[in-house]
């Protein structure tokens, strides 16, 4: 015999199944023992029987005399005998029928369900064909699901089963893994949302309904005349046929005056001209799209060819034809003032050529280089003497100068970059301008040393030069420039006048004396380079000693003529360098010192405070003005003190001491203005002050160091930093405006990372006084706006009352399409909604003052309703339907303590876009199982945006119970508020009531709403979840849904800070209550109010 | 300690911290850009479909022959229509020299006599709203918000009267008063007088705001800046102070004139924002003076007509300066202004022989009515045409626009903007010469921590950023001008190719020499091809030779 199968679960079912001999060896075996066993049965029995027996007497036997157990035995014996005996009458048929049976036995087995299979399977048994019958029979779900399950289990490589997760472990990736699929759902939303976060404005509702833009037409068709007028314009429109109607009758009419084939021609006429018009259009495309040069010259010459001739416009149109003249005249001399078509004919080409071939040979034959040929300048003058000739060698020196000017000239023009900009130019025009200048000094210098010939000053700025105003029209005098004018005028120019012999003639020209102001030229050029001291800058001229009658003096000095017409040149010039000389050594002088009292503010400085180093000054000085460009603008005497103090020093000082004394005695204002200045300069500059105290910080003795004084600096604003720095007549004080600075930013503001960019955002002014209409309304527009009165017609009337809070609850829901029972815990939907709740508060009312009339006793006012006893059948079913409730909500969220359900927003609102997930966070804030509440919150996808989202939801997977928010066991109201707050993005006055209402009777929130009231704006959608959080449903949930379907868009007053006024606190609700602090609210003031 | 030590070192920037993009920051940027250029364009379109700002709209000479300043009042008055020409009056009064002064929409004028007569009117049409004899010495009036409160400076205090006569406050706080002016915006009058103190009172309190003491003795010459509200006044010394009631000193001194300053006028128009002034002093001078540089007065003449008492001017807010010396006026076209040279051309002139004028002032608005064109009056500011209720519901209006004192500074447009940073820190927050991190200022925390957009230029409000990445060369910085290694990703700058890069930059190549010469010759010669062309005709109109 085989050994027994072994039955421990270690062994693999495939072993199990394994040895497909054996096993139906042992299946054999199995029946053929149960055959032996039932066909030994009965000779087991007999045998038995005689065992029976055999014991009894082997005991007989056996036993040494023992009475009470042979009576037990054979007691025993008894009843067995008698049960034998009864089974052997049983057995006599079957013992007859298994001797039939016998040769069956040659059978494999019994065919069956249950039966293994034997025999005519060759191979081992599989599970599948265990499960082969069982599929075969029922095709019902189970054996598909058992397959299934089975293939899994044959596919496991025979490897032992993992046990299941911990449950907790599990939920966590479930959770996981349903945040993955929200996050790819809500994902489907990101492009929309960005392009909304990146709006720069929004408005709502997103998708407006088209603006029906009436036509005329249209309210011409709807139009019925209503007034009298109207009535009677259209009776007289009428009466005269001019309505539409009749005046498109007339025009059928007109056609059909017309014979067929009349307006067969018509048509057709139209149709070619149709035909024609758009041939004429498309030719006229293609020809302009033509880019052959030939093609347009060919064009043109056509088009020239074909033109109307100067004479036949005159015939046509006289006046076209004089315009015409005048622009061919005005062609013509554009033409040969630009000399286009100048020497472009083929004989001057030729001619021109040749010239220049013959020139450079010529050139060649004589040697000469190219560089060679340059022009000269100056004839030289034989007549001079040493001085003469110096002074030409000098001449032709500048002469010379100037040439490398030219020549430098063109090279300038080249200059590209930054030397080719205006004010590059510009400067160096400048620069060119001053060394022309001083050139034009010195030669004016050295004229006026040669003596013998004169020059006119003239300002270059007045057009012609004054010396060719001589020229042109001779015996007429010259106006000198007023002083002004000379002095502001700019660098003047010398203009030299070269006498020579070939200027001879009898028309000699005139010269005028020059007196002070006409030799007077502004730049401090002039004088440093010319020797004649009188020819000096009165700067400022002191009103006071200025004689009224000087200026006519002057003027009739200015006409004096020197030189007569008839004299000779020699003598002229002669005459003319005497009178120079003595008036220049003596009466100028005189005349000048006396009239004109130099009240020089810069004289009267330096005199005053650096009287010293003025000589070190001055050589230093000199070398540094000759470079100076003077700025021609700027009053000479605002320059710097230092600059201008040497200009006037002349030869002979004593004059000018006599002047500094009279300057200083009138110029009392300027030196205290300077003093002021400096003692402004000083006070402000940064200072350092020792603050050491002897003896402090530092230690005696050998050894020790001696620690480095330490200045203390005071800061301030260094004089070159001033902004009044060089300049000598201004203070400008450098005090900090502190009362201003109030109105200043400390600091660079935060998203902005440089000034220019903060300062760019301020750049334009937004105030409607400096923009349009248009522009202020674009600058102030709202971020978001959102049509008033989008869904819900509010009242501006509140406290509203509490059928209105119920009926726009009522909307709310049934807008969401959300079966909003479940939500509520407080059982008022439960037990049929508000309206069974007030039924039956009516219905206690009146037993309550049934009894009471029945007592007679009590008065019907004092009576409260509620404090009925509670023990009523109502009151059982709330608390049993409760924990319905509370199933049924732990059934939604799956078993587990958060859970995402998405909720179908359908019909919400359509600027709703996201999806929208359902937190539902039931927490115990007692122990008690009555006060248990359920915490609805709701994530809205467009208002939380998924960083936050994923933060609050990471929160919760990782604390599983305990929520970060609630920071204790208690749920206190400002935790949940800052969830609210945080979630859903209320404004703070929808924020406390809603957070504490949960804590709060109905008018206790109604209360905490109170004093928002008039904070709220008419549109303010934040009203409604209030409304909604005060009314019947005492749950934050009210508010989720509200928020769920009227979005929070504006930035509401109370955002993320809303202050209770704390009331009286009741000793009642101090303790035990859930509430940290609870408020004592009068709900009956609210009533009245 | 050194200048330089005084300023805040930044400590240097961390290297690892690379520059983050801020995109929200450049959208936002954008967004303002945007904005400003919308309205900038809808201004534009406003100012031109107004037509402000272009043709102010004065008399112009046919040819060079004529001259606007021939043309005479008779003459005028002769070719302008009637109404235009009814505004030509002349009142002869006997009540000494007056003072005067207009309403701000130019339709009242108040007239106040040394001797004592005070009047108020609408001029235009001819109504007279109130007229006194005081009897004691008077010395300048001035109009309050509108014509209901006229302010007069009287021997002793200063009165407030109302439109009917009626006095209604006595300033006892303001002593031997000479001028008077009222700051609109800000419902301030200021009086100065020989004592010297500059008072401000706001007029709609009642509270004396600031009291200044000029140090500066007696003054006579007051004007302000309607720009900025500053009062500038002229002293005897011959200087003129800028003032502010923040500051208890000038913000500006300056030495305009040797001897006493006889009048001060701030260029209103709309223009300049008040950046010329022009002063005449007793030393017979007239100055324009650039307030923004204070480089020196641009402009410097001696009045044509002189002799009797001191300059008076004025300036119109069309840009003419009317300058009032002895017996004449003469007004100079706005150009002044811009052309800088001596002696400035005369657009009027009108002579009031042997009648002294002490007091000069333009209508608003009219000053170009009077000849041609329309004046451009913005009704919402100042209008000529309004009635009683619109005059209350301005009032209100101005009440509630009312702008405090402390906003009154020399710049204008200050509010808001950034203050300027300390130049030196206290020694406390110093570590080792480098002040701490958390002291520093947000930009300088934003440059040392490499977040700062230093090289990105706001052009137009889009910010460009230019990158210029080549071979071999990293990226300028603008910060020291030092060429920044760039952050590059893993494995792109590796050690060894930075050392090689490094070592390549010092090579001298000698084909990069000789390609580097053969460019420079090439562009010289190609510059000389250019020089050496033939001489044209046309040259001689270049500008440049």
């Amino acid at each position: 015999m085989l050994k027994p199968p072994n039955k421990s679960a270690g062994v693999p079912l495939s072993a199990l199944l394994d040895g497909d001999s054996g096993e139906s060896a042992n299946n054999d075996n199995g029946a053929s023992d149960a055959d032996s066993q039932s066909d030994e049965g009965p000779s087991d029995m007999e045998e038995d029987d005689e065992d029976v027996l055999s014991p009894s007497d082997n005991e007989d036997i056996d036993v040494e005399g023992d009475a009470l157990k042979k009576l037990g035995s054979f007691i025993d014996d008894l009843s067995l005998r008698k049960r034998k005996a009864s089974d052997v009458t049983d057995l006599l048929p079957a013992r007859a029928i298994k001797r039939r049976v016998i040769p069956e036995r040659t059978e494999a087995a019994i065919e069956g369900e249950f039966a293994a299979p034997s025999g005519m399977h060759a191979g081992k048994l599989t599970l599948e064909e265990l499960l082969k019958p069982s599929s075969a029979s029922g095709n019902n779900i189970s054996s598909v699901s058992l397959a299934k399950s089975a293939q899994l289990l044959s596919s496991a490589n025979n490897q032992p089963l993992s046990p299941p997760l911990h449950q907790r472990q599990q939920d966590r990736v479930d959770r996981e893994a349903a945040y993955e699929a929200t996050t790819e759902e809500v994902q489907k939303w990101a492009p929309t949302m960005k392009r909304i976060k990146e709006a720069e404005h929004l408005s709502f509702p997103l998708r407006a309904p088209p603006v029906l833009n009436t036509s005329a037409s249209e309210l011409a068709s709807k139009f019925k005349p209503s007034t009298e007028l109207e009535s009677a314009v259209d009776k007289l429109l009428k009466v005269s046929n001019l309505e539409e109607e009749d005046i498109e009758q007339t025009e059928q009419l007109q056609m059909s005056n017309l014979t067929i084939e009349e307006v067969a021609a018509r048509r057709a006429e139209l149709r070619q001209m149709w035909e024609l018009t758009f041939r004429a259009e498309a030719k006229a495309k293609r020809i302009s799209k033509i880019k052959s040069k030939t093609f347009r010259k060919i064009q043109k010459k056509g088009r020239e060819k074909n033109a109307l001739t100067l004479d036949q416009i005159r015939v046509l149109d006289p006046e076209a034809a004089d315009t015409e003249r005048l622009k061919l005249e005005a062609a013509r001399a554009k033409e040969r003032a630009t000399l286009r078509h100048k020497n472009t004919g083929m004989w001057t080409k030729l001619m021109n050529a040749r010239v220049r071939a013959r020139r450079g040979l010529r050139r060649k034959i004589q040697g000469l280089n190219d560089s060679d040929d340059a022009p000269e300048h100056f004839v030289k003058s034989d007549e001079e003497n040493d001085v003469a000739g110096l002074a030409a060698r000098a001449f032709d020196e500048l002469a010379g100068l100037n040439g490398t000017g030219q020549q430098v000239a063109p090279i300038r023009k080249t200059k590209s970059g930054l030397l080719e900009m205006k004010f590059m130019r510009d400067a160096e025009e400048r620069g060119y301008r001053v060394a022309d200048s001083m050139a034009d000094d010195f030669r004016a210098a050295l004229l006026g040393m040669m003596g013998d010939s004169a020059y006119i000053v003239g300002s270059e700025g007045n057009g012609p030069s004054a010396l060719e105003a001589v020229q042109a029209n001779q015996g007429r005098l010259i106006f000198r420039p007023t002083t002004d004018q000379s002095q502001n005028a700019g660098p003047s120019r010398v203009t030299p006048v070269h006498l020579t012999k070939s200027n001879e003639s009898d028309t000699s020209r005139v010269t005028l004396k020059s007196s002070v102001e006409s030799i007077t030229v502004s730049p401090r050029s002039d004088l440093r380079h010319a020797p004649q001291p009188r020819q000096r800058i009165r700067p400022i001229e002191n009103p006071w000693l200025a004689d009224p009658t000087a200026s006519a003096k002057l003027s009739r000095e200015k006409n004096e003529i020197l030189v007569s017409k008839k004299s000779s040149l020699a003598s002229k010039s002669k005459a003319a360098f005497k009178k120079q000389l003595a008036r220049t050594e003596d009466v100028l002088t005189r005349e000048a010192d006396d009239a004109v009292v130099e009240i020089s503010l810069d004289q009267a400085m330096p005199i005053d405070h650096a009287k010293q180093n003025k000589p070190k000054q001055k050589s230093k000085q000199e070398g540094k003005d000759k470079t100076k460009v003077v700025d021609p603008v700027v009053d000479p005497a605002f320059r710097d003190s230092d600059d201008e103090g040497d200009d006037a020093e002349g030869e002979d000082i004593k004059a000018f001491e006599q002047r500094d004394l009279v300057a200083l005695a009138f110029a009392g204002d300027n030196v205290e203005f300077t003093a002021r200045k400096e003692r402004e300069m000083e006070a402000d500059a940064p200072t350092t002050v020792d603050m050491t105290v002897p003896g402090w910080g530092s230690w005696g003795g050998r050894g020790t160091k001696k620690s480095q004084p330490k200045p203390h600096l005071i800061p301030g604003v260094a004089p070159a930093a001033r902004a009044d720095a060089g300049k000598a007549r201004v203070i400008i004080s450098e005090r900090k405006d502190k009362k201003a600075s109030h109105y200043m930013v400390k600091d660079l503001p935060h998203p902005y990372t440089t000034k220019a960019q903060f300062e760019s955002s301020l750049e334009m002014l937004i105030g409607p006084e400096w923009n349009t209409r248009m522009g202020f309304q674009r600058s102030t527009l709202l971020k978001v706006v959102k049509r008033a009165n989008l869904t819900l017609e509010t009242e501006s009337q509140l406290p509203v009352s509490r059928r209105q809070i119920h009926i726009g609850l009522h909307h709310a829901f049934s807008c969401l399409d959300v079966d909003y029972g479940w939500l509520d815990d407080s059982g008022s939907s439960r037990h049929g909604g508000y309206q069974v709740k007030e039924a039956r508060r009516k219905h206690r009312e009146k037993q309550s003052a049934k009894v009471v009339k029945a007592a007679g006793r009590m008065q019907r006012t004092g009576m409260n309703p509620e404090s009925l006893p509670r023990s009523r059948p109502s009151q059982v079913e709330y608390h049993r339907k409760l924990e319905v409730l509370n199933a049924e909500i732990r059934h939604f969220s799956g078993g587990l303590n958060v859970a995402r359900i998405p909720l179908e927003v359908v019909n919400v609102n359509p600027d709703c876009t996201a999806d929208t997930s359902l937190v539902l966070i039931p927490y115990s804030a007692d122990s008690s199982q009555s006060t248990r509440m359920y915490y609805v919150g709701f994530l809205v996808q467009y208002r939380v945006s998924m960083a936050r989202r994923k933060a609050v939801v990471d929160r919760h997977i990782d604390r599983d119970v305990d929520m970060a928010w609630m920071p204790s066991e208690r749920a206190d109201s400002p935790s949940s508020a800052w969830l609210f707050f945080k979630t859903m993005n209320v404004s703070g006055a929808g924020t406390v009531p809603a957070a504490s209402s949960a804590f709060i009777g109905q008018g206790g929130s109604a209360c905490l709403f109170q004093p928002y009231i008039n904070l709220m704006t008419l549109d303010d959608d934040s009203r409604l979840s209030i409304l909604v959080a005060s009314s019947v449903m005492c749950i934050p949930a009210p508010l989720a849904i509200s928020k769920l379907h009227f979005p929070e868009k504006e930035d509401h007053i109370t955002r993320g800070n809303a202050m209770v006024e704390r009331g009286v606190q009741s000793k009642r609700f101090s303790s035990g209550s859930a509430l940290v602090t609870v408020y004592h609210l009068d709900c009956q003031s609210l009533a009245k109010s | 300690m050194g200048a330089s030590s005084t300023t805040p070192k930044v400590p240097p920037p961390d290297a690892t911290i690379t520059r983050s993009i801020h995109l929200k920051l450049r959208a936002h940027l954008n967004q303002i850009a945007d904005q400003t250029k919308t309205s900038k364009g809808l201004n534009h379109d406003v100012a031109e479909l107004l037509m402000t700002g272009g043709d102010i709209g004065l008399m112009e000479a046919e040819d060079e022959m004529e001259k606007t300043w021939k043309v005479d009042q008779d003459q005028i008055v002769r070719s302008v229509g009637i109404d235009a020409a009814a505004q030509r009056r002349e009142w002869k009064l006997d009540g000494g020299p007056y003072r005067s002064r207009y309403t701000r929409n130019g339709r009242h004028l108040a007239i106040a006599g040394k001797h004592g007569h005070v009047a108020a009117f609408d001029w235009r049409v001819g109504t007279l709203h109130m007229e006194l004899q005081l009897r004691e010495t008077l010395r300048d009036i001035t109009f309050l918000q509108d014509q209901s409160h006229i302010a007069v400076a009287q021997r002793r205090h200063v009165f407030i009267y109302d439109q009917s006569g009626v006095e209604l406050h006595r300033l006892s706080s303001h002593v031997d008063v000479n001028r008077l002016e009222y700051l609109p915006y800000h419902w301030l009058l200021v009086s100065i007088g020989n004592a010297g103190y500059l008072k401000y009172t706001d007029t709609s309190t009642g509270t004396l705001v600031t009291e200044q003491r000029t140090k500066l003795g007696a003054c006579n010459t007051i004007a302000q800046n309607i720009h900025n509200a500053v009062i500038y006044l002229g002293h005897q010394n011959g200087t003129v102070t800028l003032r502010t009631p923040n500051l208890p000193t000038p913000a500006v001194t300056l030495l305009a004139h040797l001897g006493p300053v006889t009048s001060i006028s701030v260029d209103p128009s709309s223009g300049s924002g008040g950046r010329y002034m022009a002063t005449g002093g007793a030393d017979g001078k007239v100055k324009v003076w650039d307030c923004r540089n204070w480089k020196g007065c641009v402009r410097e003449w001696v009045p044509r007509s002189q002799g009797g008492v001191g300059i008076e001017l004025e300036w119109s807010q069309k840009g003419i300066l009317g300058v009032s010396s002895g017996g004449g006026v003469n007004c100079t076209p706005p150009t002044i202004r811009n052309e800088h040279s001596g002696q400035p051309p005369v657009y009027m002139t009108h002579a009031i022989p042997h009648r002294p004028l002490t007091s000069l002032r333009f209508c608003p608005f009219t000053d170009v009515l009077t000849i041609a064109g329309e004046p451009n009056f913005d009704s919402s500011e100042a209008d000529p045409f309004e009635n009683s209720k619109a005059r209350r519901e301005r009032e209100v209006r101005a009440l509630l626009d009312k702008i405090q004192p402390d906003l009154i500074a020399l710049t204008d447009n200050f509010v808001g903007k950034l203050a300027p940073q300390k130049s030196a820190l206290p020694e406390e927050v110093m570590t080792e010469g480098v002040p701490m991190y958390s002291r520093l200022s947000r930009v300088d925390r934003l440059k040392a921590s490499r977040k700062a957009d230093e090289d990105a230029e706001v052009e137009g409000g889009v910010e460009v950023e230019v990158e210029v990445e080549v071979e071999g060369k990293a990226p300028l910085t603008s910060a020291g001008g030092e060429k920044k290694e760039k952050l590059k990703q893993r494995g792109k700058g590796k050690s060894l190719k930075r050392y090689l890069r490094k070592k390549r930059k010092n090579v001298i190549d000698p084909s990069i020499i000789a390609i580097r010469a053969k460019i420079a010759a090439q562009k010289q010669s190609r510059k000389e091809a250019t020089t050496d062309r033939a001489p044209s005709a046309l040259d001689r109109f270049s500008k440049s030779r």
